[in-house]
This record gives C-alpha cells, structure tokens and sequence, in this order.
C-alpha cells in the first residue's frame, strides 16, 4: 500500500485494512489519533503521565479488540467512547485510592508540549497564563459537564458523535454542554472582558 | 489539525441557537493550545505493543501445553480401561465364606456387667456343622427372640433381669 494513499483514506478504511491485517493502517490511525486523544484526556485528568498511559491503553484495545469494531458507527465514536471509560476507570480508581500524583503539574510547570505557534513572547506568556486559568476552571468543573465541553468544544466533535460517546441522549448533551459553559462563563468573565477591552483598543490605535 | 475527511480534529461546526455569551466561551475554548504527547511517546507505545504481541504468543504456548496435558491424562485413563478389559484386571475381591472349625483356645465369656460366666465349649470339627445347623433351626423358630424392635412391651416385663445382663434375680 502506497505510503501517500494511505493519508487520504477515512478512518474507517484504516479500521478496515487494519482487520485484514494491515499494520500500516494501525500506525496511521495511531499518528491520526495520538495528540487529539492526549489532548482529550490531559485535560480530563490534568495529569500529563497518566494521560499518555491511557492513550496507550486506548491504542492496545484497538488493536487487541480490532475485529469487533464494525461500521455502524464511526471509527472516531468508537476510540473516543474507549479513551472516555478508561480515563473514567482511572479517576474512579484514583477516588478510591485517595490518589496523589507526583507528576501533577503545579502552577508553572508543565511537562507536556505545546504547539509552537507564535515568536511573540509576550503574546505567549500571556496566551500560556490564560491557559492557565482556563484549565483549572475546566477542572473544577463536575466531571459530565467537562466530558460533554471537552469533546465539543476542544475536540470539536458533533452532539450525535457526543451522545455516543457518552451513551447518553442528545438533549442530556446539550444540556450539559450548555450548563458547563455557563458556569465557565461566570469564573472566565474577567478573561473575555480583558480580551474585548484589548480588542477594542488595538482597533482605536489602528 | 488533521487534514482527513473525518479525522477527530475537524474544523469547526456553526453553533446555532446558543447564546452570545456562551458562543464566546466556546471560542475562549478553541483559543487554547493543543497537547502534544511527549517525544518518548512512540517509543514506549511500541515497546508495549510488542509485550503485548509475545504476550498473546505465551498464552497460545501456555494453551498448547494444557492441552497436551489433557491429552495425557485421557490416554492414560484410556489404556486403564483397555486393562481393565483385557486382562480382567478386578477391583472387587471375591468374598469367601470362612468358618473357624477349631477354636485354638477356649474365651472366658464376659456379661456385660463383668461377671464372668461359663467359658465357651471347644468344638469339634465334626461338632460344628451340626451345632450351626442346630443354632440356624432355633433363630427360625424363633427369630423374633432377640429383637428388641418386635419385641413386645409385655415381654419386656417379662426379663427384666435379662435386658441389664445381671442374671437372675
């Protein structure tokens, strides 16, 4: 199978090779879905080494259970709906253990990668503090209401995809959608203000 | 982003029906920046998958040796039965009739208060048949005698003495 041919096939053809058993397919999903399943589930747990072991946990299954995949749904409902009841596992494991982590991230540290996307250090610095803020607002948030936020409006998934995932109506999603941003909106009411007051200055200076 | 037709990370869909404000918090979402997994991440993913890939072989190994156990077993309850069969290998022993002919010497009967009573005469070989045959006539005359479960209330008046063994009153 041709290496470029293998970049424009869906994730269902990649599922679909993958169970006849080719392993290049398997690697594309794996380069396909690694940094949107980190990005998930580090913002669901807040722990960068727990969340790596969990996408690969995720990647294992898929590849152990590859044969009862079948295309009534889609490939990403279903690895999402895998990542989502391991990270669930975890954190019920950790409500057990009365869980500690040592590579939980303080205030100014951070050991996973950003996307180097600006040379404005200033915007930077002032970009990765509102992230910040905004993360720690997420992970104060009750935990349906984080999933559902989470998967739509950082993972960008539809409500349908999202009522699967999470086995739950349609209206229950948008229900908690909407309550997570509302409460986001109270404690990250300063950030907005503070962004439109800058916006609204830099077009009075232009 | 993903450049696949349905990747994960696809661009964004248009949120109707939903409130300014919480359209901002939307956007305030999608402005944050995006996890990468570390640089050791396919290193150790592919590690696992190896362990994982000998781990699915041990167990198919670990299956062919119950199995060969098994068969084992089954052949050798196999060729028992095929013993058994053939050379007419028994378990049971047959129960043969045995009769002391001569008591080698004669045992003081006890009651069972202690009381020693008469010892038991020494039989002849020639005396024994005929003194069964003589018991067996008398256990079918009476063969109720000794039984206490047909043995009436009455009757029971009857010997007190008896039943306790002192002898007689």
């Amino acid at each position: 199978m041709a290496t470029d041919a293998v970049g424009v096939r869906t994730d269902e053809d990649l599922i679909l090779a993958f169970q006849n058993g080719d392993v290049s397919a398997f690697e594309e999903i794996v380069r396909r879905y690694r940094d949107p399943l980190f990005n998930f589930v580090v913002r669901l747990l807040g722990d960068a080494f727990f969340s790596e072991d969990i996408v690969q946990e995720t990647f294992l299954r898929v590849f152990r259970n590859r044969h009862r995949y079948h295309q009534v749904a889609k490939f990403s409902t279903w690895i999402y709906t895998i990542a989502s009841n391991l990270a669930k596992t975890e954190l019920r494991r950790r409500k057990v253990r009365n869980f500690f982590s040592i590579s939980s991230k303080g205030e100014d540290e951070k050991d996973y990668d950003l996307v180097d996307s600006s040379v404005d250090i200033e915007r930077d610095v002032d970009g990765a503090l509102k992230g910040e803020v905004i993360l720690k607002e997420i992970n104060l948030l009750p935990y349906h209401f984080r999933e559902a936020v989470l998967l739509r409006d950082i993972q960008d998934l539809s409500y349908e995809e999202i009522s699967q995932i999470l086995n739950v109506p349609l209206g229950t999603v948008k229900s908690r959608v909407n309550r997570g941003r509302s409460r986001l909106q109270k404690k990250l009411k300063f950030l907005m203000d503070e962004e439109r007051e800058g916006g609204e200055a830099d077009d009075g200076n232009s | 982003m993903m450049g696949t037709p349905n990747g994960a990370m696809r661009s964004s869909e248009g949120e109707q029906g939903v409130a300014p404000h919480l359209v901002a918090v939307r956007s305030l979402l999608r402005s944050l920046p995006r996890c990468c997994c570390s640089q050791g991440f396919e290193y150790r993913f592919h590690h696992q998958l190896m362990s994982e890939v000998r781990g699915t072989r041990r167990s198919r190994f670990e299956r062919t040796w119950a199995v060969g156990w098994a068969g084992a077993g089954l052949g050798f309850a196999a060729a028992f039965a095929v013993a058994v069969v053939a050379f007419d290998v028994t378990t049971r022993a047959p129960v043969q009739p045995q009769m002391a002919a001569t008591p080698v010497a004669t045992v003081p009967a006890t009651d069972l208060a202690g009381t020693e009573t008469a010892p038991v005469e020494q039989l002849s070989s020639e005396e024994a048949p005929a003194q069964l045959a003589a018991d067996d006539a008398s256990k079918a005359k009476s063969p109720d005698k000794d039984s206490l479960k047909t043995k009436a209330p009455t009757s029971l008046q009857e010997y007190p003495s008896q039943m306790v063994g002192t002898g007689s009153p």
